[in-house]
């Protein structure tokens, strides 16, 4: 139970106390997550033993929440930390020369924990917490540099196209919920979801994991620190999305899994292009996460979570050597462009190296992690139905990965290194060492990830035609990438893949600006409703006052009438010369129309006053009827 | 004296009037003297709230306090607690206590202003306390004269016509409350002020109940506000003075939405349930409205005074959907909306503080007119942020278990209709990003540098609320233990 604990506590706390303290940040972040590594290493170790550790507490009445350590989370968890801590270790020397550390520092911790919670959780509740929590992180993370426009906007972007699609998860949730009466997560359940709780789910996946047509935060948020687009691409947040496919995976019908097969495909060949033809070694590499996704989205859909396991954690290692790597580069030339990072790999020889290792892994050259994985996706298509599309997807799919990352290497070592080969970076060891292990890890871990996968409880497929197609693609791709470096793709159906399909105008078209013509017509509703009501109130205030001189003017009218009926009977008196009569009547008038006055103060001012006299009446209109009544 | 024979429901309504006496008497010449016995008074006000929780109560009203008053007519002084009222005498106690702390920057008529606010805290306190009819209803009505003088004389330039709106639309509403009272009263047998009969017995039937039903709809539709009843809150809510704002927002529209729970759900549950299907379509209406409005919103308080009627509309929400099912379901639901009222006023309630806060810096409330403050007030900024997020339904902070158990419970009922409301959800986040983007990210003008951050007495204000949302986010079951509880013993 403690090692759960440490797992989840540990960059929470480090998250924390970077808050409070604000000393050393940076090594109190890299103690967060050594802390959440060797929590999720205990519990890997307890795993093997056979130990499956859980602990409940309260949560919401009847749904306590709930945190399990199964064979799939223990794997995931240490694949996170492992990751997590060597990205934080490159980011020691990475964030040396940036802006925003505290915010960095703290954003990255919470992320971490957030993921790890996640990872670990028990019910779908804290499962929703931590996906939403991570979603925060993220903004804030993206947002580091909040000064520059791009960054507001990646940010605010990336949190509402995640929300619009989370409303998918809220909606399976209750599904889930209320079919199964519990929140528990349960790796048997009775009985699987509706259609509709299954489509609601694969929204929320496509929103998180980036699937068409949801894929275009993930490229706007390349305006974070590179450390973040490499944990935010690799083992923790599009990840999370696959983490709620494998673990709804058993509520899932056959049916539902066509759909969430098709979504990846759609995904693996639309952003497969996008990466082809970008311009720009982030965005490449964040179009080449929406397509490395899809083929776990669509292993998935086959009906192999086994192999979506696989790949999801190959991708998470390759992936974060190659932002690590790109990440270098651009300290070096202060750019993420193509056009100005031709030859740089020549400079910075030991990070061309690793970023070569990894690319060759992701585009599943053996012996590197990534063909294994690779392999057990394009098995898993062909033993799928219907075949045909889930293979001719994943193949489709591998060669433009091999494709992009072979044109990635010829634009870096192609050309003349500069003249001055030292390069001025200081911080180079911390992100070496980072970058180095995470690659070690993406060259040889090929022979761990089968037994891992059997210890999370899953199989990895395997195939002979699979593995052959799978390496004649990936040799060709890489030839025709390496030769196709000219940035030629000037034509507008090129441009058209490379922006990510800005169908209709894109995001900004399609979603806010309907929005905000929303808002402003429901605005103008609320103004006219509002000015309704003031006339409603003005109206009012005119009849009252139109009363209280009609009352005013009669009341004059009547005293004078008396008046002059009194002044005649006073002239008639005269005659009896009777003083006495006449004061007595003068007084009298004088009395009426004292009272004239007082009605006329009563009946004169606001609205409220008299508003109150009408409540004061009823009360006292109220009180008599009872006390009749009784 | 036995710890559970002292009368600890009345101390807690009327300390605050106590307060308020010896301000009157002692006038202090210094405002600071008058403000610490405010402020003192409020703090024991908040303890002796805590007390009633230490003493404990059971799912039923408890802890009753009862004199006779009027007896020909059974009218009495009748106070209890039970698990819906007490988190809101709570976070009654707390909000009062922040917003002295942090009116204390106003000088200008300081005791009367004190007087008021604890005027306003008794009257409050006693609506939430109060087992009679006619008790609640004039406690209903005093919260009204103490709000309508704080906006006329401390708020901003056009708090006359703001008050004067807020005085004669709500007081509309009480006589609506006023009549259905009466109705509740002439059709109870024996005729009876007491709230625990007419709910332990709900006699009304037919055509009077549907009529008071909706008497009490648009008593209670007024106050919460619902849509289209809810147009004196912008104005009301932008022209206070933050303090004010707070409590406005806070507490008072909770005296609608307790209202809700209290009268047509508890006096006429057949009515209310033959009617929820109307009110669940006005409530996601609202829900929407509000979200939308406050998204084209340019004046940032008033974009938080809409706000509130979106989460509103959510709330009355979880309630019709109590009022329509039987089922566990109902229960889920009605969890959330009582969660949902504690979550709104802590949360809200921060939000008008730093709101006003960032008025008091920049001197405008105007989206368009601010950019990169967090560079100026990072603390400012950081605690917007959260609050925002909270508002918007982050998990983790106060409104997220309350609205996940209410789209929860009314997905088992009517799920087109969650569908629908839970749209409002993207469209908050969008609002506060917007805001936050304007405001606080960007290029920081030269005007805004040098203007120091937040400062004590508004961090002593600020920081209490913030930690009542992260620790109802993180650890809910501290108020919904006994929420659940008291909703359990409903028996729906």
């Amino acid at each position: 139970m403690i090692a759960l604990l440490l797992t989840i506590l540990g960059p929470l706390a480090a998250s924390i106390w970077i808050i409070a303290i604000r000393r050393k940040i940076a090594y109190v972040a890299l103690t967060g997550s050594l802390v959440s590594l060797t929590g999720s290493v205990l519990l890997f170790l307890y795993m093997i033993e056979g130990q499956i550790i859980s602990v409940t507490f309260a949560g919401l009445p009847d749904f306590p929440f709930r945190l399990e350590a199964t064979e799939l989370s223990v794997v995931l968890a240490l694949v996170v930390s492992i990751i997590t801590t060597f990205i934080f270790i490159y980011a020691i020397g990475y964030m040396a020369e940036e802006k925003g550390k505290l915010r960095f520092w703290s954003g990255i911790s919470l992320f971490l924990g957030a993921m790890q919670l996640l990872v670990l959780a028990g019910d779908w509740i804290l499962f929703v917490m931590a996906w939403e929590i991570m979603g925060f992180a993220s903004y804030l993370l993206i947002g580091t540099w909040y000064w520059k426009k791009e960054a507001g906007d990646a940010s605010t972007k990336a949190f509402l196209m995640n929300r619009v699609a989370d409303l998918g998860l809220y909606v399976g949730v209750f599904v889930i919920i209320l079919t199964s009466g519990t929140s528990q997560i349960v790796a048997e359940p009775m009985q699987g979801i509706s259609m509709a709780g299954a489509l609601a789910l694969l929204l929320a996946v496509m929103g998180k994991s980036a699937q068409v047509p949801f894929q275009s935060w993930l490229s706007a948020a390349m305006a974070g620190p590179t450390p973040v687009s490499a944990l935010l691409h690799s083992a923790t947040m599009v990840a999370a999305g696959i983490i709620l496919l494998l673990k709804a995976f058993p509520l899932f019908s056959p049916d539902a899994l066509i759909w969430i097969g098709a979504v990846g495909g759609v995904t693996i060949l639309l952003t497969g292009a996008t990466a082809v033809f970008s311009e720009d070694i982030k965005r490449m590499l964040a179009a080449s996460t929406s397509s490395q996704l899809g083929f776990m989205v669509l292993a998935v859909g086959a009906g192999y979570p086994g192999a979506a396991i696989a790949h999801l954690i190959a991708h998470a290692f390759m992936k974060s050597s190659l932002f690590l790597g790109a990440g270098i580069f651009q300290h070096e030339i202060g750019s993420t462009k193509y056009e100005k990072l031709g030859a740089t790999g020549r400079n910075l020889t030991l990070t061309f190296s690793g970023f070569a290792i990894a690319g060759l892994a992701l585009a599943g050259i053996p012996p590197l992690i990534g063909f294994w994985s690779k392999d057990a996706i394009l098995t898993a298509g062909l033993q799928a139905n219907p075949a045909a599309w889930y293979f001719t997807a994943a193949l489709a799919g591998a060669f433009f990965t091999a494709v992009y990352m072979g044109r990635a290497f010829g634009i870096l070592w192609k050309g003349n290194a500069r003249p001055d080969k030292k390069s001025r970076q200081r911080s180079l060891p911390w992100m070496h060492t980072g970058l180095l292990t995470l690659v070690t890890v993406a060259a040889t871990g090929g022979i761990f990830l089968e037994p891992l996968i059997e210890k999370a409880g899953f199989s990895i497929p395997k195939e002979t035609l699979a593995m052959i197609s799978g390496l004649v693609v990936a040799a060709a791709g890489l030839v025709v990438g390496w030769f196709a470096t000219a940035p030629a793709f000037k034509k507008r159906i090129w441009m058209f893949f490379k922006d990510n399909y800005p169908v209709a105008g894109g995001y900004n078209r399609v979603l806010v600006q309907p929005i905000l013509v929303l808002a402003k017509g429901f605005n103008a509703l609320e103004n006219s409703l509002l000015q309704a009501v003031f006339g409603i109130g003005i109206a009012f205030l005119a009849i009252a006052r139109w009363l209280a001189e009609v009352i005013d003017r009669a009341t004059a009218y009547v005293i004078d009438w008396i008046g002059i009926f009194n002044l005649n009977i006073a002239r008639m008196s005269s005659f009896t010369d009777d003083k006495g009569i006449v004061e007595g009547i003068a007084g009298l008038v004088d009395s009426v129309q004292h009272l004239g006055h007082y009605g006329r103060k009563i009946q004169s001012g606001l609205v409220h006053r008299e508003l109150a006299w009408s409540v004061y009446g009823m009360v006292f209109a109220f009180i008599i009827i009872l006390l009749t009544y009784l | 004296m036995d710890f559970s024979s002292i009368p600890l429901l009345t101390i807690t309504t009327f300390l605050p009037v106590v307060g308020a006496l010896v301000v009157m008497v002692l006038r202090p010449k210094k405002t600071e003297t008058a403000y610490a016995i405010g402020i003192a008074t409020t703090a024991l006000t908040l303890l002796s709230a805590i007390l009633i929780w230490v003493r404990g109560f059971g799912p039923g009203l408890s802890q009753i306090e009862e004199f006779s008053w009027i007896p020909s007519i059974d009218i009495a002084y009748r106070l209890g607690v039970d698990g819906i009222s007490f988190p809101l005498v709570l976070l009654t106690a707390l909000l009062f206590l922040t917003a002295l702390i942090f009116s204390t920057k106003i000088k200008e008529k300081a005791n009367i202003f004190i007087q008021l606010v604890l005027m306003l805290e008794t009257a409050s306190l006693g609506v939430f306390l109060s087992l009679d009819l006619f008790l609640f209803y004039v406690f209903f009505e005093i919260t009204l004269v103490g709000m309508y003088f704080v906006i006329a004389k401390w708020g901003h330039e056009h708090r006359k016509k703001a008050a004067l709106t807020f005085f004669i639309y709500t007081l509309v509403g009480s006589l609506f409350l006023l009549l259905a009272f009466l109705a509740l009263y002439l059709f109870s047998d024996p005729n009876t002020f007491d709230m625990r009969v007419l709910i332990a017995n709900p006699q009304i039937t037919g055509l009077a109940a549907t009529l008071t039903f909706w008497g009490l709809f648009i008593a209670f539709a007024i106050k919460t506000p619902l849509f289209p009843f809810h147009t004196w809150l912008p104005l009301a809510h932008t022209e206070a003075p933050a303090a004010g704002s707070a409590i406005l927002a806070g507490v008072l529209l909770k005296l609608g939405t307790y209202g809700f729970i209290r009268f047509p759900l508890q006096m006429t549950p057949d009515a209310f349930r033959e009617f929820a299907p109307y009110v669940i379509v006005i409530a996601v209406f609202t829900a929407l409205y509000g979200a939308f409005v406050a998204l084209a919103q340019t004046d940032i308080k008033r974009m938080v005074a809409y706000t509130s009627v979106n989460h509103m509309g959510y709330l009355v929400f979880g309630i019709a959907i109590a009022a329509v099912t039987t089922s566990s379901s109902g229960m889920i639901a009605l969890d959330g909306a009582v969660l949902q009222m504690i979550s709104h006023g802590v949360v809200t309630g921060v939000l008008f503080l730093l709101v006003g806060a960032l008025q008091d810096r920049t001197q405008t409330r105007d989206i368009a007119e601010m950019s990169g403050l967090l560079k100026a007030y990072p603390i400012l900024g950081w605690l917007f942020i959260v609050a925002a997020f909270a508002s918007l339904g982050l998990p983790g902070l106060a409104h997220f278990p309350a609205e996940f158990q209410i789209f929860l419970g009314g997905f088992d009922v009517y799920p087109v209709a969650v569908g629908i409301i839970i749209i409002g959800l993207p469209l908050t986040a969008a609002l506060y990003l917007r805001a936050i983007q304007k405001v606080f990210l960007g290029t920081l003008p030269e005007q805004f540098i040098g203007v120091p951050d937040l400062n004590r007495r508004e961090l002593w204000a600020i920081l209490p609320l913030i930690a009542g949302t992260v620790i109802i986010g993180v650890y809910p079951n501290s108020l919904l233990s006994l929420i659940h509880a008291t909703t359990n013993f409903f028996g729906l």
